[in-house]
């Protein structure tokens, strides 16, 4: 294992991965560090650039718009109190006072260290205990993956917001969007309306690009007049020795809380780095001080939410089930470079897993050098023109779409499906489930046929299976603890 | 140029679901039985348009029996509106016209629309971005842009 990791490192940076994570933090920490503008968002309107390069450096490219993207999210909740992703939330408790005591250039050292250094733990714990789950998951049959996609569609559960019907609504819809096109058992073409372009279905990067991107935009035009809060000057950058050892207690039970919590499905950076907050104030001799602009308040959630970003992978790379918007993203945008999410990808393309994996590792170091050196610089970005690269989203959304296939029917279905998002968001249907839905639904089908043909059409080979009973348990624990938590969100309106 | 909608829009949606469900079962009334498997083309279809169907009603019952009216805020609906049909619009044309001009008109006049006056940044912004992206995809990434009316020069 540990020389598949080796070769992951040679290989990242002699063939062309570490220049492409490189850029693609560059980028994510630009995009991370805009408010109104996620890393999700981020990841999806890059993906048409990753094709045309070997999917090693394609998937580094989105790493590094991932990982940047959520470290970006702290730089103006510290320096404009306002999360710039909605995994900087908990950052803006204590970063912006600090920033506000004169002390903009700790704040953001602080955020950067913790950052890199959680980062580097939920890395490390990807690394070694993906590969373990991979193995558990090459034993899955289709029986198995069926009620694998359904444990995954229950995550809808968990990414529905306030109303778990709405959630569902959404997720059916997105299932019913993947149903057009061949039928993947009979090969019948189904809700084409003789159109072509159908007959394969519809295709998932300009959906992604639709929901995530255009969606974004539009809610960003429609703020175009709102003005934007003034920003924390920086004036000395760093830390003291006895400051990051007084810190790193914090910045290593985060980087814990972080990865556990991106690996259990339906949660995500911002739960992490609320959660990390909360056991860094609860276990804290002076727990009073927190929300006065203390560093052990910077440091668990900038930590958690890096180290949340690869726990979160964990169920995205070993079973191909995304846990949130983010990984539901980049999960598309590994089908987008051809290479099936799951057990598979383990065993036919370990060379690729471990680069990826050595890219995450690595993606840390950049943050570290990036943040610390190039803070002043994208602090400088905060003042850019917010309508100006509302306007370059929608063009690079649009081409993007076009650019997969070279046709234009991809850009009226991002079109179509911003707006969708858009009108979604307003009335309260969330749209990571639509998102779930598309990419679990030809998973749930293909093998639901296939579980059938192997069973002779009885329905027991769902029931008889130990792995089978193992998904059903957590299944039905999944959609217990999901109605009890709404329930408990309702009570607490 | 803020406004709020207020009405009972799950009624409406959940209507929607209801009618999506019988679409779906008279669209795939006609669909062949298997000739492989034990699944039709049908069955999965007719599977998901039932549960949206129910929850459909689920959402109708629910919307009339809480009369929980949501407050639906739109803020600048007209520009959000305008850059809709602006996008419709570029998308119409870039086919005909070709894809540096209608990229500049539409990169010029939602700049316009979204508030920037500063005359440099309405003319220079338009020109280096429509020259960049297409410097990007075509000649980087090997995109072939529509060329419209310049494909017979």
């Amino acid at each position: 294992m540990l020389s598949l990791l080796f070769e992951g490192f040679y290989n990242l940076f002699t063939g062309g991965g570490a220049p492409m994570l490189l850029l693609g933090m560059i980028v994510g920490t630009i995009i991370g560090a805009l408010p109104g503008l996620t890393a999700t968002m981020g990841i999806a309107l890059l993906i048409p650039f990753t094709y045309v390069l070997p999917p090693a450096s394609g998937l580094s490219l989105l790493i590094g718009i991932f990982a940047g993207g959520i470290y970006g999210g702290s730089i103006s909740a510290i320096l404009l109190n306002t999360p710039g992703t909605p995994a900087g939330g908990a950052t803006v408790l204590d970063g912006y006072p600090l920033a506000q005591k004169g002390q903009a250039g700790k704040a953001l050292a602080v955020s950067t260290i913790a950052s890199a250094l959680g980062g580097t733990i939920g890395a490390l714990i990807l690394t070694f205990l993906a590969p373990q789950i991979a193995k558990i998951a090459l034993m899955f049959g289709p029986p198995e993956y069926v009620l694998l996609a359904i444990y995954g569609l229950t995550m809808i559960s968990f990414v529905s917001g306030k109303s778990l019907i709405k959630g569902y609504f959404s997720g059916l819809f997105g299932l019913l969007i993947a149903t057009i096109g061949l039928d993947p058992i009979n090969g019948y073409p189904r809700f084409t309306f003789g159109n072509l372009n159908l007959l394969n279905g519809i295709n998932l990067l300009p959906v992604l690009i639709g929901l995530f991107a255009v969606t974004q935009a539009l809610e960003c035009a429609e703020t175009y007049d709102e003005e934007r809060p003034a920003q924390a000057a920086i004036k000395s950058i760093g830390i003291t020795l006895r400051e990051f050892i007084s810190i790193l207690p914090t910045i290593i039970k985060s980087a814990f809380i972080g990865t556990f919590v991106g690996a259990v499905p339906g949660t995500g950076t911002d739960i992490a780095a609320f959660l990390a907050y909360g056991e860094a104030k609860r276990s804290s001799k002076h727990p009073e001080k927190f929300g006065t602009g203390i560093i052990e308040g910077i440091a668990a959630p900038e930590s958690s939410n890096n180290a949340c970003v690869n726990g979160a992978m964990i169920p995205m790379f070993t079973l191909g089930i995304p846990g949130e918007a983010a990984t539901a993203v980049m999960l598309g945008g590994l089908m987008v470079l051809g290479l099936q999410p799951g057990p598979l990808l383990f065993r036919d393309n370990p060379q690729i897993i471990y680069t990826v994996f050595a890219s995450t590792i690595t993606s840390n170091i950049f943050m570290l050098i990036l943040g610390l050196l190039g803070i002043r610089l994208f602090a400088k970005v905060l003042s850019l023109p917010k309508n100006v690269i509302t306007t370059l989203i929608f063009v690079l959304a649009i081409i993007g779409s076009y650019s997969m296939r070279n046709n234009l029917f991809d850009i009226w279905i991002t079109i179509i499906f911003g707006i969708l998002g858009y009108f979604m968001n307003k009335y309260q249907y969330p749209i990571p489930p639509v998102l779930l839905g598309i990419i679990l639904g030809p998973m749930v089908e293909s093998n639901l046929g296939r579980a059938l043909l192997i069973s002779h059409g009885s329905y027991t080979v769902f029931f008889t299976r130990p792995i089978s009973v193992f998904f059903i348990v957590i299944i039905v624990f999944s959609l217990v603890s999901a109605y009890r938590s709404s329930k408990k969100e309702v009570n607490n309106i | 140029m803020e406004s709020k909608n207020k009405g009972n829009y799950d009624l409406i949606i959940g209507g929607i679901g209801l009618l999506v469900c019988i679409i779906v079962y008279l669209l795939t009334n006609n669909y062949p039985s298997p000739h492989v498997g034990y699944i039709s083309a049908a069955t999965f279809p007719r599977l998901l348009s039932t549960l949206i169907g129910v929850l459909g009603v689920v959402l109708m019952i629910q919307s009339i029996y809480t009369k929980n009216n949501i407050k639906i805020q739109f803020k600048n609906s007209k520009i959000v509106i305008t850059v809709i049909i602006a996008l419709i619009l570029y998308a119409l044309t870039i086919k005909y016209i070709g894809f540096e001009i209608t990229t500049v008109c539409f990169i010029f006049f939602t700049l316009y629309l979204l508030g920037i006056k500063k005359l440099s940044y309405l003319i220079f912004t338009p020109i280096i971005t429509t020259l960049l992206i297409q410097y990007i995809f075509k000649n980087i990434l090997g995109v072939a842009l529509p060329v419209g009316i310049f494909s017979i020069i």
